[in-house]
């Protein structure tokens, strides 16, 4: 069971490793610099393996593993500000000594390799080699066998069950196609409804995500916690049209800031993680033209 | 033809700034050109685009949809908020130009009567008719920021440059009445020497 309490004091305790001098820091290094993100993702999944059951669900993707509820957790720009609470058994002295001064690449590939190692038994170092050099072509074969050398070295698959198998769930097309069609029918509610810039805002960002839907080919993991987090933007989207009442006027003078920052977040992840499309804000994001 | 040689300041309404912010590759035939120029041309000679609060509230609130759902109904709405996420992005880089300037301005409610009344004697102009066919409307009706651009224009004494014939149609009926300064019609200006 993870908490924010706990994510907290996992940051105090891997402050000087993660490079950050404050909250005001952090925050800014989330908000900015895509690799301190990413090194933050790592660092908490190979915290597992340091004694700290977090319940934070990681799926595999370019640049391995990723939780998307982590990455909900860290770009709340108060997460700092809530109290810390001591994660049982998380032995942060070891924790320390095995990412400190390791580069991206070193986490990126002792990250995937523990992925494996969790899913696949008998996991070698020539696999480890094989696997990473095919998704991963960016990064030096021997930064992959030193990874592989600490890991082995550690022995953290002495307890095999620290890794939970993930049930996929096979009747993702059909919430898929439920969830597409709730989409679309909010982007022809909204897209003339109030006649104003909030109406663009509502309808065009949904809009956008329906263009995503339709042309994600994930894996079952990856498309579930994309199906999860766009459920989620539609349920906001349902309580700004419950509130509106089906008065324009309402709707005109909304503040949609927060809703389109998190479809921001959305698109980030979207654009950045899983590679599916650009965000609008792109320049070389095409117009979809006319319909 | 008008031109603008001589103006120190000009107050501008929601749509001609809206207008100078399109993108090259979905720019409004003649529009953006003519609203791009003028901007060019009046900053070139440091005369001062005044904008009240109101106008970019307006603008902030439904003046771009406006402006997109006129020109560009066909876009699919992502690419619309696209376009609008272009147009806020220009909005901000025009709000910094130093001879930019926002005000604010507030007209108490007798002044907003007087215009009122003015518009409810305008039912009775000979010309009316030829108003409500290019406006396609059959009422008389313009909005609470047309009327305290109106007042603006007065206050600062200084011309409103608009597209809006809720504005333009009555600008002589508004001088004779002293209640406007200038009404400058967006479509006649020239800036040729």
């Amino acid at each position: 069971m993870s908490t924010i309490g706990h994510f907290v004091y996992f940051i105090t305790c891997v402050k000087d490793s993660l490079s950050f001098r404050d909250a005001e820091d952090f925050t800014e290094k989330i908000r900015n610099d895509f690799d301190f993100r990413l090194k933050v993702q790592k660092f908490v999944y190979i915290a597992k393996y340091f004694g700290w059951k977090h319940s934070y669900k990681y799926s595999l993707y370019i640049r391995g593993p990723y939780s998307s509820t982590l990455a909900d957790e860290y770009y709340n720009e108060d997460i700092l500000k809530y109290s810390p609470l001591e994660i049982d058994g998380f032995d942060s002295i070891s924790f320390n000594d095995f990412v400190d001064g390791k580069t991206i690449h070193y986490l990126e590939s002792a990250s995937t390799i523990l992925y494996y190692m969790g899913s696949e038994k008998n996991f070698t170092r020539s696999d480890a080699i094989e696997k990473l050099q095919m998704i991963k072509p960016h990064i030096d074969s021997e930064i992959v066998c030193n990874a592989y050398d600490d890991i082995i070295r550690l022995n953290f698959f002495r307890n095999n069950n620290l890794y939970e198998i993930i049930v996929i769930d096979d009747n993702l097309d059909n919430e898929k196609e439920i969830l597409l069609k709730q989409i679309n029918d909010y982007v022809d509610y909204f897209a003339d409804f109030g006649q104003c810039n909030n109406s663009i805002i509502v309808s065009g960002s949904l809009d956008y995500l329906s263009m995503v839907l339709e042309n994600e080919t994930l894996d079952l993991q990856m498309k579930k916690d994309l199906l999860e987090l766009l459920s989620n933007y539609v349920l906001d989207v349902k309580k700004i049209y419950d509130l509106c009442d089906d008065n324009p006027k309402v709707f005109e003078y909304m503040n949609l800031n927060s809703l389109e920052n998190k479809f921001n977040r959305i698109q980030d992840y979207i654009s950045q993680e899983l590679g599916i499309s650009l965000r609008l804000y792109d320049s070389e994001f095409e117009f979809a033209g006319c319909d | 033809m008008i031109r603008l040689e001589n103006e120190t300041q000009v107050i501008y309404d929601a749509n001609v700034i809206i207008y100078s912010l399109f993108p090259e590759k979905y720019k409004i035939p003649l529009l953006t050109a003519l609203a791009k120029d003028l901007n060019n041309f009046l900053f070139n000679q440091e005369s001062t685009i005044m904008v009240p609060h109101f106008i970019i509230c307006e603008i902030e609130r439904k003046g771009y949809y406006k402006v997109i759902d006129d020109y560009f109904k066909d876009l699919r709405p992502s690419s619309r908020f696209q376009l609008m996420i272009k147009l806020r992005h220009n909005f901000e880089n025009l709000k910094k130009h130093e001879n930019f300037s926002q005000e604010y301005y507030q007209p108490c409610e007798k002044l907003l009567e007087s215009i009122d009344n003015a518009f409810i004697d305008f039912n009775n102009l000979d010309n009316i008719d030829e108003y409500f066919m290019r406006k396609h409307t059959d009422v008389l009706n313009p909005s609470i920021e047309d009327k305290k651009l109106i007042l603006f224009s007065k206050d600062k004494e200084c011309p409103i440059i608009s597209n809006d014939l809720d504005l333009t149609f009555f600008h002589e009926e508004l001088l004779k009445r002293n209640l406007v300064h200038q009404i400058i019609d967006f479509k006649s200006i020239n800036l040729n020497s």
